[in-house]
């Protein structure tokens, strides 16, 4: 019975393995590609997560329990890091090419254009 | 039978974690994309602790791993939340199958604000 529980969990902290480096290639698909700012945050945080996710099979595969600590700071870093890009995304708005991607006809570009010109453009 | 179920619960995060990923790449706006991301991903991390409890078996390693799955399920919705909240705010487009908008309307003025805010003119000078 403990061969089979052995066997069992090589084999699914395997499979977790694998799944989690595809899921982190796909989040940095999206990352590269994301047409918008708030689009690569958010696979920034999932890729936090994921590494968290990484750490914590690693901690099981290895009977080594210290590895959870370093998961639960990681996972403090993340939340930390996504209230501030949050914030920053607050202050600065989407650039300019962003908008660029998803065209609105009542966008603000008009609005720009009349009066609240930037000083050296 | 405690390392049978930690290798099913280690699978089913591995799994989780994957489907957030795929979601991640296959969703259309920013706030689907953060639905998939901050729900599945959390729950993946917390299968992955909830296995460790399983698999360490020793009363600090539950505790650790407890608080940890606390600390996940309470930062992932705020943190989501704000960065929806942000990406609304800075005027992130959703999907055209979105039918209902609530809050339409509500942020124009910061939204003409944003627009006259002149942080993106000496790069695009420079392109």
């Amino acid at each position: 019975m403990t061969e089979l529980g052995a066997t069992s969990l090589a084999w699914a902290a395997d499979f977790a393995y694998w799944a989690l480096i595809a899921a982190f290639a796909l989040s940095f698909i999206r990352l590269i590609r994301g047409p918008s700012l708030p689009d690569r945050i958010v696979a920034l945080d999932l890729m936090t997560v994921l590494a968290a996710a990484f750490i914590l099979v690693l901690a099981v595969d290895g009977s080594q329990d210290r590895f959870i600590d370093v998961a639960i700071a990681l996972g403090l870093v993340s939340f930390l890091a996504t209230v501030g890009f949050a914030s920053y995304v607050m202050r600065r708005g989407l650039s300019r090419r962003d908008k660029e991607h998803n065209p609105d006809p009542a966008d603000n570009s008009e609005s720009t254009s009349n009066g609240r010109e930037a000083p050296d453009a | 039978m405690h390392d049978l179920l930690a290798a099913f619960l280690l699978a089913a995060g591995g799994f989780l974690g994957l489907s957030a990923a795929v979601g991640l790449i296959r969703f259309p706006d920013v706030y689907a994309r953060m639905h998939a991301a901050s729900k599945a991903g959390t729950l993946g991390v917390s299968c992955l602790f909830v296995a460790a409890i399983l698999h360490f078996a020793t009363f600090e390693v539950a505790i650790l791993c407890v608080l940890g799955i606390g600390f996940f399920m309470l930062t992932a919705p705020i943190s989501a939340h704000l960065l929806a909240r942000a990406a609304y705010r800075a005027g992130a487009k959703s999907w055209p199958g979105t039918t209902v908008d609530h809050l339409s309307g509500s942020y124009d003025e910061f939204r003409d604000r944003l627009a006259g805010y002149s942080f993106e003119s000496e790069k695009s000078s420079k392109d």
